[in-house]
């Protein structure tokens, strides 16, 4: 196993960003385009799974310490069916790393650099990542641990930036039309807070007398916080044609405008988001490596680091032809994959656990 | 080996290195054609003429400054050039320009947006669909509708600022101005009521050779076609109802305090707020424009003296029967002579009726031209100014 260990506060950062980079672009377009005005609902809504996830997560811990999902799931499953499930899993998750590379890529081309090849840019950030894995869990954490309030602060800056702009009216009527649209429109970001459960990956690298599960639910509470003030952002400012915007955050930083002088501050959201992006993709791909070399039976992640690299750039290209596939993915594959690898598996695995345990008892 | 190892990682750093200075999206300050303003008119054949004002920022560089200071009459500031292109749309005529000039067009500064009279009439629904997909043009771009065609105003050089973009966006913040921003155009054009309402820009001529666009009403659009233009009092009373008029002057005529006090008043209206309370009884549907504000005395020329407590409260009353008169009025006007809904009153519905409003919003057009309107005005007169009786 791992010998560098991180502290509680760093896993919980850590685990903030390795959902938060994407979140805040994509997610508000999401949910108003199902939860309309009751869009800032959602996110609280979806939360439940990010704790349920990292229940779940610390649990199995607590089961078998020191060990990553892969390991309890052969021990729970036998070794035929805990290797055919912990495939799926590696597959999921370097299918997602791919989509998340992809877009954060895609975001980029689309609003900054457009001349700008693709794999140039999936390149370059996946060669910064994979130096950031080769160094181990610590050196991501520590860089967490500077950016993540980092990350929160430029994301309440902007929201409090905008204030002048905003008319607070746009979030009534509250339920107007029922409870359903803001359940459905919690879907989007219940995917996000799904991917809580990569938290196992890092469970064993936390140091001891440290009681992990609350950096993990702190992540996950602070991540809420963060989208609920980006959907807010996005609802007062530009109320229900958030629906129709690609980037309603992009949008909105662009719209700030302070005493006439204090204008044109989008570059933050590109400091944000290359910020994000990076610690998001080296999390990721972190885990993937992690999680692969158990799988394999290999002591040592590091050798796959950079083959692992190489399948991830490729991934970005394949996941999609096009960045309208690629958002169409979400609402549709997306989900339904999130929900069986995440959660429904991770439920299986905690109940038979427990069965087992119980019986041997 | 350990040297080989420095030696491979340093060749691998040099070699990322042309690539971390992003050269695809290299531009120079100097090959960019700034579009400061955009104008668009009908051209023959349904196409679409796009006049353009471009900086070009280093020949500014020099003399530029002074230039602008002295205000010479004709030759202006010379780094500004208007141009124009033709194509079938606003992307195809930009397209156009682009081939005309040696320089790359760029958008991102293009902060405002007019269209003239006759397209408008056509509807702008096709040609806003560039500004809004263009990852370029921003959302804080102001918008216009002109009276006549938008390239006349475009080539004014005004002499109080830079240029007509600069005049016309200052004029657009102005707390007593009107100013409709892409994000606000793109919000009402979408709404409940698909109705907007865009300030009319006009050119002025003085007889000494001063030339100078300035907003001189409003323009109502219905499903993005200019379906009327109003005046300048008509603005106003547009703005108060949408609670955009933070400030603002108010003259009106004071009569019957004793009987001999007639004459004219004039307050200055600050920290203005507007509400509009939707109410549904059975099958008729009202709203209720409640206005809040405060006010100070600008001038003067009756005989009550404003310095008593007891005579401002008659004033206050005439004060605030003439905005609701006239707030009124305008909101008949708009609804008798567009039918469309400029002033939010669909959302007020939505937000306190929703179950109704779903049920009925189809027929929103049909009920519009029917709600019943009624003004509560409660403006407080704080101040007498920094005098005290009128001179008379």
């Amino acid at each position: 196993m791992e010998k560098e260990k991180i502290s509680n506060i760093q896993l919980g950062l850590m685990m903030y960003l390795m959902i938060g980079g994407t979140s805040i672009l994509v997610v508000p377009s999401f949910t108003a385009m199902y939860a309309k005005q009751d869009m800032w609902l959602s996110p609280i809504i979806g939360s439940v799974f990010g704790f349920l996830c990292v229940g779940l997560a610390w649990i199995m811990n607590r089961y078998y310490p020191g060990e990553t999902i892969i390991c309890h799931l052969n021990r729970v499953f036998g070794k035929w069916l805990g290797s055919v499930l912990g495939f799926m899993l590696l597959f999921f998750q370097i299918d997602a790393i791919g989509l998340i590379t992809r877009e954060y890529a895609e975001f980029i081309v689309q609003a900054f650099l457009s001349q700008t090849p693709l794999t140039v840019i999936i390149g370059s950030i996946v060669a910064t990542s994979s130096f950031a894995v080769r160094s181990g869990v610590e050196v991501i954490g520590r860089f967490a641990m500077i950016f993540a309030p980092i990350f929160f602060l430029f994301v309440a800056a902007i929201f409090l930036f905008l204030l002048p702009e905003y008319n607070v009216l746009n979030m009534l009527p509250v339920f107007g039309m029922g409870v359903l649209p803001s359940l459905k429109g919690s879907l989007e970001p219940a995917v996000w807070f799904m991917e809580f459960l990569l938290i196992t990956s890092f469970y064993p690298s936390v140091r001891k007398g440290d009681k992990g599960v609350k950096g993990g639910l702190f992540a996950v509470f602070l991540m809420m916080l963060t989208m609920v003030i980006t959907n807010f952002t996005c609802l007062f400012l530009f109320g229900e044609t958030t629906a129709n915007l690609t980037f309603p955050f992009l949008s909105a930083s662009r719209y700030i405008s302070i005493s006439d002088f204090f204008s044109h501050v989008e570059a933050i959201v590109m400091a944000l988001w290359i910020l994000g992006g990076f610690v998001q993709i080296s999390m990721w791909y972190y885990s993937l490596s992690l999680n692969l070399a158990e799988w394999l039976n290999i002591k040592d992640y590091r050798p796959l680091v950079f083959p692992v690299g190489l399948l991830i750039s490729v991934f970005s290209i394949w996941v999609a032809k096009n960045f309208q596939q690629m958002l169409h993915y979400f609402p549709t594959g997306g989900t339904g994959s999130s929900v069986i690898v995440l959660v429904l598996v991770p439920l299986l695995l905690v109940a038979v656990a427990w069965l087992r345990r119980k019986i041997s008892s | 080996m350990r040297l080989l190892r420095k030696f491979g990682m340093t060749c691998f750093l040099l070699c990322i290195l042309p690539l971390i200075g992003g050269c695809w999206d290299r531009t120079e300050v100097n090959d960019l054609g700034l579009i400061m303003a955009a104008g668009l008119d009908l051209a023959e054949n349904g196409n679409v003429e796009l006049s353009v004002q471009v900086f070009t920022p280093n020949q500014s560089s020099g003399e530029g400054g002074s230039n602008s200071l002295m205000g010479g009459g004709s030759g202006g500031n010379n780094s500004i050039i208007v141009q124009s292109a033709t194509g079938t749309d606003f992307a195809d005529a930009a397209a156009k320009l682009q081939e005309q000039m040696p320089r790359k067009v760029f958008w991102g500064h293009g902060e405002v947006f007019i269209f003239g009279e006759k397209l408008a009439r056509q509807g702008i629904l096709n040609q806003m669909d560039f500004i809004f997909r263009h990852p370029q043009p921003r959302e804080r771009a102001y918008v216009f509708v002109s009276k006549g065609d938008a390239k006349e105003i475009l080539k004014i050089i005004p002499k109080v600022e830079r240029d007509v973009a600069e005049t016309l966006r200052e004029m657009a913040i102005l707390p007593f101005g009107m100013g409709v921003s892409l994000k606000d155009l793109s919000e009402m054009l979408t709404g409940r009521s698909k109705a907007a309402v865009v300030p009319l820009v006009d050119k002025r001529v003085e007889p000494e050779g001063n030339t100078f666009p300035y907003i001189t009403g409003a323009a109502v659009l219905k499903d993005g076609k200019l379906t009327g233009t109003f005046g300048d009092k008509v603005k106003r009373e547009t703005q108060l109802i949408r609670n955009k008029l933070k400030r603002t002057n108010v003259t009106f005529p004071v009569s019957g305090n004793r009987g001999k006090d007639e004459g004219m008043m004039t307050v200055r209206i600050v920290k203005g707020r507007t509400s509009l309370i939707p109410v549904i009884r059975g099958h008729s549907w009202s709203i209720i424009v409640r206005f809040d504000a405060e006010a100070s005395i600008l001038q003067n020329e009756t005989r009550v003296n404003v310095t008593k407590p007891q005579e401002l409260r008659g004033v206050e009353e005439q004060l605030n029967k003439e905005i609701e008169k006239r707030v009124a009025e305008t909101f008949r006007l708009i609804q008798r002579e567009t039918g469309a809904d400029i002033f939010g009153a669909s959302d007020a519905f939505w937000r306190k009726y929703p179950k109704v409003w779903l049920k009925e919003q189809r027929r929103w057009d049909e009920i519009f031209p029917n709600v019943n309107v009624r003004t509560e005005s409660r403006v407080k007169i704080l101040s007498p100014g920094f005098s005290g009786k009128s001179y008379k």
